[in-house]
């Protein structure tokens, strides 16, 4: 008898362990108005499948890539604008990893050139997987509860100490799994994520891990790499550079490329992120060549006077780890002592109830000022002088950066580790 | 996007190569920790080939290249440490010295990507642009995905040699090949075409880039200017024309600009400066 029930329990437990597992994931990846790319990860080789549709009931639609894999990689195409679809992931038509809901649901981009309410959460070198990091994403979360991102961005540093898979795996993709299956994530490479990475040959983790634009898929120019690249959302244009592992000079091909995605954007915002900054003086120094081999003056000196005669309006980096907001700025790419009047378009807080919004022309108009801003403290904080000039404000403080953008109008909120608003401005066109 | 080659150079590369900064603080308490480790055993060659790779990323060539010279003492066959050395003798500026490791890591291990790479970089610094050129091509060659400066870096090293105009246009659209049609080669690729007096050719590769711009103004211009250099007056004035009209037609935030009125500007100019049909006869009666 007892014989015949160790039977039984090896019949019903063996399926069970044998069966494949998700281990990451679903993530989304790539969003564009008519497309989305969902990839996951499971602990054995499968087919890899993907049921959607326009609510949770009608998941019905499947697509699938080919093969049997551990790394997932379905694209979604022929998809509506502006539309939710509920999905699941699966290895076969009766085999699926969750059930299609509004947690496991997408919204896809909206057409490309009119504006649309848009909520995008930054978030900077923040791959500690401590508490810090744990605790600014739940701030985040509370702060939003009701209003998911439309998008969120990641300035680099994602997964200490060398972005290793594991460490991807235990400081982005556990932490933000409920985040990633809902929102799509937009990264750039930090220093840290390249001891593991390389971009001149676009292999190693981060490029394993992430499926990003190098044939202007989501809008913007074609950059050939997946190094730095461009996207549209609604009235917004997005350029992410990669200050660590890319030919930084004037000559370079990211330089050249930048040229000719600004003149052929019309949005009527264009942000730019990348890790290095060009103004800090945080747990690092803008104004040291020999602080991290001369990126951030390299990033200042050769990028911004590119990114300003293109009418670039924010512009956001990580590396130091604080938060540093800038005044409305144009012509700076000196040191900061020898910063002038003249790089100052508006000297205020850019607060709409204080001292009044930074105002703008509409559209992408050259030298008009941008905002720069340090939000490298999503995991850790990290000191430093904290007194660049160009800085309205600078704090040693965990947070995140929440951007709404609506029309002419872009807000933007420095949220601490508690849910608190530290920091705010408005950036306004006329 | 893809999960990595398993390469060989790849690891290496990525160690090596890939110039990870690990944070300060961990940086130099791994140095210390190996500083001690190698008082005890001075001739570790693991240890002393991490302290070299990580005094190399903390900014300390000097040092890093004293390890790894005490390294090819203890082990003058390993083809790995020339690459190491290599790299560090070219960042201190020892720039033959650089291309004789770097050529004999290339020999030993031609299929990777880093090492032709760096050894193209040092023979362009020790003025050797043709031989340059020619590792270039092969660190595109060996690399799944070759980033598009690799390209521009063999495209200069090809003018500096003084190559024939058609090597330099074989290079970009080896380029355009693997990659796609990217601005940053098709541009400079419009332009030897025009030299080249292929003026059909630049515009075909303009419409390329046109097709998947939002924008078209900017390229009706840069049509009307390859037409104008070829003497094909009548038709610029039908691109700039073009362009003119595209600029009015644009949304009106987006006529206002700056860039656009800019723009418009210089497409009245050009159009003022094209000679009218009458002088463009005359011009090209004997």
């Amino acid at each position: 008898m007892n014989g015949f029930r160790i039977l039984l329990l090896f019949l019903w437990v063996l399926p069970a362990a044998a069966a494949p597992h998700l281990t990451r994931g679903p993530y989304l990846q790539l969003q564009t108005s008519n497309s989305m790319i969902l990839r996951w990860r499971t602990d054995q080789d499968t087919p890899g499948l993907v049921r959607y549709g326009l609510t949770a009931d009608s998941a019905t639609n499947v697509a699938r890539h080919a093969g049997a894999l551990t790394e997932h990689i379905v694209r979604l195409g022929g998809l509506r604008p502006d539309t939710r679809y509920f999905y699941s992931v699966g290895r076969e038509t009766n085999a699926w990893f969750n059930a299609p809901g509004d947690s496991f649901s997408f919204l896809t981009a909206p057409v490309a050139g009119p504006a649309r309410s848009t909520r995008i959460w930054v978030i900077g070198d923040s791959g500690t997987a401590n508490t810090n990091q744990f605790a600014v994403r739940d701030a985040f979360y509370r702060f939003s509860f009701g209003r998911q991102p439309d998008l969120w961005l990641m300035l680099g540093d994602n997964a200490y100490s060398t972005g290793t898979d594991p460490q991807f795996q235990k400081a982005v993709f556990e932490p933000y799994a409920w985040l990633l299956r809902q929102s799509p994530l937009w990264p750039t490479l930090g220093n840290h994520d390249a001891g593991s990475a390389n971009s001149p040959t676009q292999s190693g983790v981060y490029y394993d891990v992430f499926t990003l634009p190098t044939q202007g898929q989501a809008g913007g120019m074609p950059s050939g790499t997946e190094a730095y690249y461009s996207f549209d959302f609604a009235n917004i244009h997005f350029i992410c550079l990669d200050s660590h592992d890319t030919d930084r000079s004037p000559l370079g091909a990211m330089a050249q490329w930048l040229k000719s995605d600004l003149e052929n954007t019309s949005r009527d915002w264009i942000l730019c992120f990348f890790h290095h900054p060009p103004y800090t003086k945080g747990s690092h120094d803008s104004d040291k060549r020999s602080d991290s081999a001369g990126r951030l003056v390299e990033m200042r000196e050769n990028f911004l006077p590119i990114l300003e005669a293109g009418g670039v309006d924010l512009v956001m980096g990580g590396h130091s780890h604080d938060y540093e907001r800038s005044f409305l700025l144009d012509g700076a790419y000196g040191y900061s002592t020898n910063m002038a009047p003249a790089h100052f378009k508006n000297r205020g807080s850019g607060r709409a109830n204080t001292d009044g919004a930074y105002e703008k022309p509409s559209g992408a108009a050259p030298h008009q000022g941008a905002v720069y801003m340090v939000a490298g403290s999503s995991g850790q904080t990290g000191g430093g002088p904290l007194n660049h000039p160009a800085m309205f404000l600078s704090l040693n403080k965990l947070g995140s950066v929440i951007l709404d953008v609506d029309g002419p109008e872009l807000n933007a909120t420095f949220l601490n580790e508690k849910a608190q608003v530290r920091d705010y401005f408005t950036i306004r066109k006329k | 996007m893809k999960r990595s080659d398993a390469r060989p150079g790849l690891v290496l590369g990525l160690i090596l190569w890939a110039a990870p900064l690990w944070a300060h603080g961990p940086l130099h308490e791994e140095i210390v920790r190996l500083t001690a480790e190698l008082q005890q055993q001075p001739d570790d060659p693991l240890r002393l080939a991490r302290r070299g790779e990580l005094l190399q990323l903390h900014g300390l060539p000097d040092q890093a290249r004293m390890d790894f010279e005490r390294l090819a003492i203890l082990r003058p066959t390993d083809v790995t440490n020339d690459f190491r050395l290599g790299q560090v003798q070219l960042e201190l500026g020892a720039t033959h010295e650089a291309v004789r490791l770097l050529e004999r890591f290339a020999t030993h291990r031609p299929q990777s990507a880093p090492g032709q790479l760096l050894l193209a970089r040092a023979l362009v610094k020790a003025g050797r642009p043709r031989d340059a050129a020619e590792h270039f091509a092969q660190a595109v060659e060996v690399t799944a995905e070759p980033a598009p400066d690799w390209y521009l870096e063999q495209l200069r090293a090809l003018r500096s040699a003084e190559a024939p105009r058609e090597e330099l246009l074989r290079c970009l659209d080896a380029g355009i090949a693997r990659l796609g049609p990217l601005p940053v080669l098709q541009l400079p690729a419009v332009e030897l075409e025009v030299q080249l007096g292929a003026t059909d050719q630049a515009l075909a590769r303009l419409d390329a880039l046109a097709a998947r711009a939002e924008r078209k103004e900017r390229w009706l211009v840069r049509r009307g200017d390859v037409l104008k250099e070829a003497g094909r007056i009548s038709q610029a004035r039908v691109e700039y024309l073009a362009a003119r009209q595209a600029l009015d037609a644009l949304p009106d935030k987006l006529r206002r600009a700056w860039t656009a009125t800019e723009l418009r500007q210089q497409v009245e100019a050009k159009l003022a400066a094209l000679p009218t049909p009458a002088e463009a006869g005359k011009a090209q009666s004997p």
